[in-house]
């Protein structure tokens, strides 16, 4: 039944530190159970510069395009993704590369403020859907953050930190905590509940002294308070789960390796994260490609190639980045495919996986027309699903539109998502 | 509030938008809405005669129609095209005359009659709500990480949590304006970690007391690298540009050495042991000479160094971080330029925390071993067969068969090399904050009877609300430790979970600043607070504490000296950096790095922090000495150090020091406009654009920014072959109606800096694509003339400072704008132009120095009430 799975073992996975299978209480009880519907997963990967137009969008619709040249590396799941053109956030979100950070919003930082959820992203509304299911609601990670990336923001307005470390994410994900550590995790929990406890009154008390719009202001540090609250005690009831095996090493110095080699570390973490059920959240930046550390062999760096004037050598030194990037994503969603869920689909068809950037096209800093390509997720996926060039610029053709389609399917009963006038069209359930 | 479309409030200035507030008609409860102020009918007749006929139902430039207003110009829809029309009128941007069209013009006094009229009609606008007051604002991340040092005594870093607080948002620049701040989930667990870890921190030395300090001097041959340990593997060329031991073991030369502090080495005694044992202060000394700076070999590139060898000193965070070859997460802690042929002992004191490993490495060095294979196969042909016929040593007995090439390094081989003959490392002490709780004081807390604890949290709670507390508010906290305390738990534990409290407390995150029962004045204690937020991004030390409890800040005289003894301060360098970040937008510099290849100097020289400091320290100047604002527009001083002095192109004796320069009258250099900082930061790296760096111009100096580009224009793609320069393919832009008005504007103020390339090095022509490369000054000209929107024609850079000189009305207001905004967390409204008129007028009738200026403004109404 088990597909191969070159870097796993399913039994060991199984098999908690202490030799008792009860590492994914989850998967394991579906199983018994009769099999209800996997978990629903989302993966969110963000590219800094993003695809050169041409290259990444097909000409003709539906399904019977010709592959662009990024798109080769997906060729044998063409009909299991939708390459998307047209989608982007209309006036909401322009501003170049400081434009990206609203690639999974919609909205700008410096707009937040106008909407009910700030600028949330849709990982995030996803995350937050999920709450204490999984150890961790989502996991954030970059190679190397760039602070225009900002990739992910929660419904205060706030951007997540993203986990820059492998060993730091391998160890988050398995790595079984000593009792001592566990211990003082615990009495961290309790006295940060008593601290809780204890702001709380500070801030009623506050809040009496104040007018309105300040009380609006302390109610919103009280909804944290009480966010938090919450989280602790879901982060208490994971303390005494044994963390998953994991029959998989990380190489040693993964961390010091070359933004090639990291990459692909990236995605197998994230694919181990997801088998495991430690999250069905997680978004990926890819940034941090370092001239002296890519492992790319370039005559300039990465932002100076998205410069590329159209001269062809340049453009052929910046699709190696690209096509890279394609043939990653790739490789991730093969190894997705490889595994299969105990309700009878693959971990792929369980999971939305989303790739784009919040830049349209990097050597003009346009933020019209994103890349976005979405695979897996149980759609009935439509090849090149392109807004007519007369509705662009309409609210039918938001990105945010697409948001919603995949938070519906992540199993959120909403009927809109920031700036989404309603979901996308053309793309349907299978 | 929530806009249907959220675009809508890029389309017009703050005062727009607080117009449109301000206009929203909220009557309270019970109480007859105030009467709206009814417009001027001459306005109605300006419109008529100036504005409509480009604007009407039927032409609508720019989106706009007048038609709606004319026919009924009190209707609140169309207060923010008033707003609008005053920002136009005020910048002088329209009506605009177009080549071939006669368009009607109003006359000067028209003009101002107009604006006069527009003013008042929006003040009495605004003055219909309530006067605009300071909302709660949240600590900064920056004044947060200061107020836990400047509190408990802290190292900032001692708390992962702090250190990794999700970032400020920034608005105009500013991280600190209340309406835009949040708090979050994450925040708030940040808060709640970040409480217990530095208070553990705080309370370590009573538990733990602090180790005896010592003085522990390392050997030569007891420094050594930690990925790469002496003996167990070395290559022979490796070593030979790395690093050679004296064969009596008196110095350990470095050959070669990494700007980005690669592969440094360390006292491996010292590492071996896991690092310094305590968290405190530590002294590190490094005995070293340059030896062979001018050496024989200058037929071989790269062997030679222009400037001083630099040696660094600094730490790892722990024994992990220095057995790799490079890591982000080291600190250089300071850089010395090392003399040649003479010892020297350059020492740093440094507070490090227990586990961190000091470390030194040669910053400027011949780097990697390509140069000395060059030089030996130039000079020593001999050595050469030698090396060929084994190149790797792997163990002792190979070591002593490659003495031949160890003898020949020290005795024949004349590359520039620092020599290490010593390094001392010695503490710990502990740390000095003298304004914070200290060790002693927190072994008093844990120590105090029962009985006490009240005056012990009240302490502690007065310190960390920056007033005094009364025994009722901390009771809370102090019912808790007691409970504690009889369910078993230690004085220590007990007090750090109440005190943990307090400071996740809103009444520690926020500052207070009254509210609107207390009245529009600030107390003592709030000006205190406010005052040293602004100026030092931290709590108020004991000197202010007391004269807030003497009742004497609020009394102008004391405030101004206060302001005079801040400024002097060493902890003003806050404001330099705070404030150079928010006004000039610094923050953005670093944000777009160049390539490499095409700026090697921007890395190699450590170009960022330097140019970064260039500003800081002009600006510093003016403050200190009390310099003409104006100074910031055109300076006959700057400060360099040898990198941005190359970088500039500029001769003379420089070191890795600043030192000041007198700017000839022709310099490019004078004035904010002619800083790298700037320029690099209006820049991506990679080309220039006149657009971006006109806009800053606009929007930082003369504080008029061009409303943002209306959605969908087509955005412009610089041309990297170097066929068509900027200008031609922005004229092609502008060939289009609807963006020639805007750009009309923007442009010649960026036209101007394009002497200057993406990191403000002077040029003369554009760059071109040669075979597969980028090449500097190959391309086409740089045509820096052009013609501003008034019709002044600007030749070159010169003529254009001289008009932004000319411009100080504009930069001055906007300059008094921005330290407000940034003193207060509250950007100016109308409400406030009398205010901001005031203080304008003050400081240009008496020819106000910059610390005058920044002097009237903390005396100002604005600043001393909420």
């Amino acid at each position: 039944m088990l597909k191969k799975f070159p870097l796993l073992s399913r039994r060991t996975l199984l098999r908690s530190a202490g030799g008792v299978a009860l590492a994914l209480p989850l998967l394991e009880s579906a199983a018994w159970a009769g099999a209800p519907a996997a978990p629903k997963r989302m993966v969110c990967i963000g590219s800094t510069l993003g695809f050169v137009p041409g290259e990444f969008f097909p000409e003709q619709l539906g399904h019977d395009y010709a592959l662009p040249r990024l798109l080769q590396p997906l060729a044998h799941l063409r009909d299991q993704f939708t390459v998307m053109s047209g989608l982007d956030h209309g006036v909401n979100a322009q501003g170049g590369h400081n434009g990206c950070h609203a690639l999974l919003s919609g909205v700008l930082g410096s707009n937040a403020r106008n909407y009910p959820d700030s600028n949330i992203t849709v990982d995030q509304r996803a995350a937050a859907h999920v709450g204490a299911a999984t150890r961790y609601p989502s996991l954030v990670l970059s190679p190397q953050t760039d602070n225009l990336m900002k990739m992910s923001w929660t419904g205060a307005g706030t951007s997540i930190t993203p986990i820059e470390s492998l060993q730091q994410t391998f160890d988050l994900l398995f790595m079984q905590d000593n009792p001592a550590k566990i211990d003082l995790a615990r009495r961290r929990l309790t006295k940060s509940q008593s601290i809780l406890d204890m702001v709380t009154d500070q801030a009623k008390a506050l809040g009496q002294q104040v007018g309105a719009a300040d009380r609006q202001r302390v109610d919103q540090y009280l909804t944290s308070v009480r966010e938090l609250e919450l989280r602790l005690s879901q982060s208490g009831e994971w303390l005494d789960v044994a963390k998953p095996a994991a029959d998989y090493a990380l190489p040693a110095g993964a961390d010091q390796a070359s933004y090639k080699e990291r990459l692909r570390l990236w995605y197998d973490l994230m694919a181990l994260a997801l088998q495991t059920d430690s999250t069905r959240v997680i978004t990926l930046e890819l940034s941090g490609i370092r001239e002296a550390s890519s492992g790319f062999n370039l005559s300039r760096g990465y932002h100076a190639l998205s410069h590329h004037g159209k001269i062809p050598e340049v453009l052929e030194e910046l699709h190696v980045i690209e096509a890279f990037h394609m043939a990653e994503f790739a490789r991730f969603l093969d190894r997705l495919k490889s595994v299969q869920e105990p309700g009878g689909e693959t971990l792929f068809d369980a999971t939305m996986s989303l790739i784009g950037s919040g830049l349209g096209n990097a050597a003009s800093h346009s933020n019209k027309n994103l890349p976005l390509l979405l695979a897996g997720g149980g759609f009935r996926h439509a090849g090149h699903l392109a807004i007519p060039e007369k509705r662009r610029d309409t609210e039918d053709a938001l990105a945010t539109n697409l948001y919603l389609t995949m938070l519906q399917r992540f199993g959120l009963e909403i009927d809109s998502f920031n700036t989404s006038a309603h979901t996308l069209t053309g793309l349907e359930l299978a | 509030m929530r806009f249907a479309s959220a675009g809508i409030l890029t389309l017009g200035t703050a005062l727009l938008a607080s117009a449109v507030l301000a206009a929203d008609p909220q009557p309270a409860d019970g109480e007859a809405a105030i009467a709206r102020p009814a417009i001027d009918p001459d306005i109605v007749t300006f419109v008529e005669t100036y504005c409509s006929e480009c604007h009407n139902d039927f032409v609508e430039e720019g989106d706009r129609s007048f038609d709606g207003f004319i026919a009924d110009p009190d209707d609140a829809a169309h207060d923010y095209l008033v707003a609008e029309m005053l920002d136009q009128l005020n910048h002088g941007t329209m009506p605009k005359q177009r080549p071939g069209e006669n368009v009607l013009m109003p006359s000067d006094d028209e003009r101002r009659l107009a604006v006069a009229s527009l003013t008042g009609h929006l003040s009495a606008l605004a003055a219909l709500d309530d006067p605009a007051e300071t909302l709660l604002r949240r600590l900064t991340n920056v004044e947060y990480r200061n107020t836990m040092r400047d509190l408990l005594g802290v190292n900032p870093v001692a708390s992962e949590a702090a250190m990794s607080l999700p970032a400020d948002q920034r608005v105009h620049g500013l991280e600190n304006l209340a309406a835009e701040q949040s708090i979050s989930l994450q925040l708030m667990s940040s808060y709640v970690l970040a409480a217990q870890e530095y208070l553990d921190a705080a309370f370590a030395p009573v538990i733990d007391p602090l180790p005896a300090a010592t003085r522990r001097k390392f050997a030569p041959i007891e420094l050594e690298e930690g990925i790469y340990p002496r003996k167990e593997k070395f290559t022979m060329i490796n070593a030979a540009t790395w690093t050679n031991l004296a064969r009596d073991h008196s110095y350990i030369d470095f050959g070669t050495g990494f700007v980005t502090g690669d592969r440094p080495f360390l006292p491996k005694p010292l590492m071996n042991k896991g690092g310094v044992p305590a968290d405190g202060v530590y002294t590190i000394r490094v005995e070293v000479e340059a030896v062979h700076r001018e050496n024989p070999y200058k037929d071989v590139p790269a062997t030679q160094i222009e400037e001083a060898l630099k040696l660094a000193i600094g730490f790892a965070p722990d024994n992990q971080q220095v057995k790799v070859v490079h890591s982000p997460s080291r600190t250089t802690l300071n850089i010395f330029d090392v003399a040649d042929n003479q010892r020297q002992t350059f020492e740093v004191k440094a507070l490090m925390r227990k586990g961190n490993v000091p470390l030194i490495y040669c910053v400027n060095c011949v780097r990697g071993t390509r140069v000395i294979s060059r030089v030996i196969e130039s000079h020593y042909p001999e050595m050469l067969a030698f090396i060929n016929e084994r190149r790797t040593f792997e163990t002792d007995e190979d070591g002593k068969r490659a003495q031949p090439i160890l003898d020949f390094l020290e005795l024949e081989y004349k590359g520039p090399r620092l020599r290490i003959y010593s390094m001392q490392v010695e503490g710990p002490y502990p740390e000095p904050q003298p304004e914070a709780f200290t060790s002693a004081d927190f072994a008093r807390f844990a120590t105090a009877p029962r009985a006490q604890l009240g005056d012990v949290f009240v302490e502690f709670a007065s310190r960390a609300f920056r007033r005094p507390v009364s025994q009722a508010e901390i009771a809370p906290f102090l019912n808790f430790t007691k409970a504690e305390l009889d369910g078993g738990a230690s004085q220590i534990d007990a007090l750090k979970t109440g005190f943990a409290a307090i400071l996740a407390s809103p009444q520690f995150l926020f500052l207070d600043e009254g509210n609107s029962e207390t009245g529009r004045s600030l107390d003592n204690y709030q000006l205190a607070t406010r005052l040293s937020y602004f100026l030092w991004s931290t709590l108020p030390d004991r000197e202010l504490r007391e004269l807030a409890a003497a009742g004497a800040l609020t009394d102008p005289k004391i405030l101004r000296a206060q302001v005079a003894r801040m400024v002097a301060d060493e902890r003003a360098s806050a404001f330099i950096t705070g404030f150079t970040r928010a006004w000039l937008r610094l923050d953005k510099l670093g944000s777009m790095p160049p390539d490499q290849r095409v700026h090697p100097l921007y890395f190699a020289a450590r170009l960022e922090p330097a140019m970064r400091q260039e500003t800081e320290l002009v600006f510093a100047e003016v403050l200190r000495r009390n310099l003409d604002p104006r100074t910031f527009l055109d300076s006959d001083f700057t400060y360099l150090n040898d990198g941005l002095a190359r970088h500039y192109r500029m001769d003379g004796d420089f070191g890795e020091n600043f030192s000041r320069v007198a700017l000839s009258a022709d310099s490019p250099r004078r004035g904010l406009i002619g800083h790298a900082s700037i320029l690099t930061a209006s820049a991506n790296g990679i080309d220039t654009s006149p657009v971006i760096r006109g806009v800053w111009v606009l929007d930082n100096l003369l504080g008029t920014p061009p409303p943002a580009p209306p959605p969908d224009v087509p955005a412009i793609e610089p041309d990297a072959r170097g066929a068509t320069t900027i200008r031609e393919l922005l004229e092609k832009h502008r060939s289009v109606q609807a963006c020639r008005d805007c750009h009309a504007n923007l442009d010649p103020y960026g036209f101007p800096l394009e002497v200057f390339g993406p990191t403000g090095e002077l040029r003369s022509r554009y760059p071109k694509e040669v075979d597969g490369k980028v090449r500097l000054d190959r391309g086409l000209p740089v045509e820096s003339d052009t013609v501003l929107p008034s019709g002044l024609a600007i030749a070159d850079l010169a003529t254009f400072r001289q008009h932004l000189r000319g411009r100080d009305e504009n930069f001055m207001r906007h300059l008094v704008e921005k330290l407000l905004s940034y003193g207060t967390g509250r950007e100016p409204t109308i409400h406030d132009r009398a205010e901001i008129e005031a203080i304008l007028s003050q400081s240009s009738q008496q020819q106000s120095g910059f610390a005058d200026v920044l002097a009237r403004v903390i005396v100002s109404d604005y600043f001393r009430q909420r």
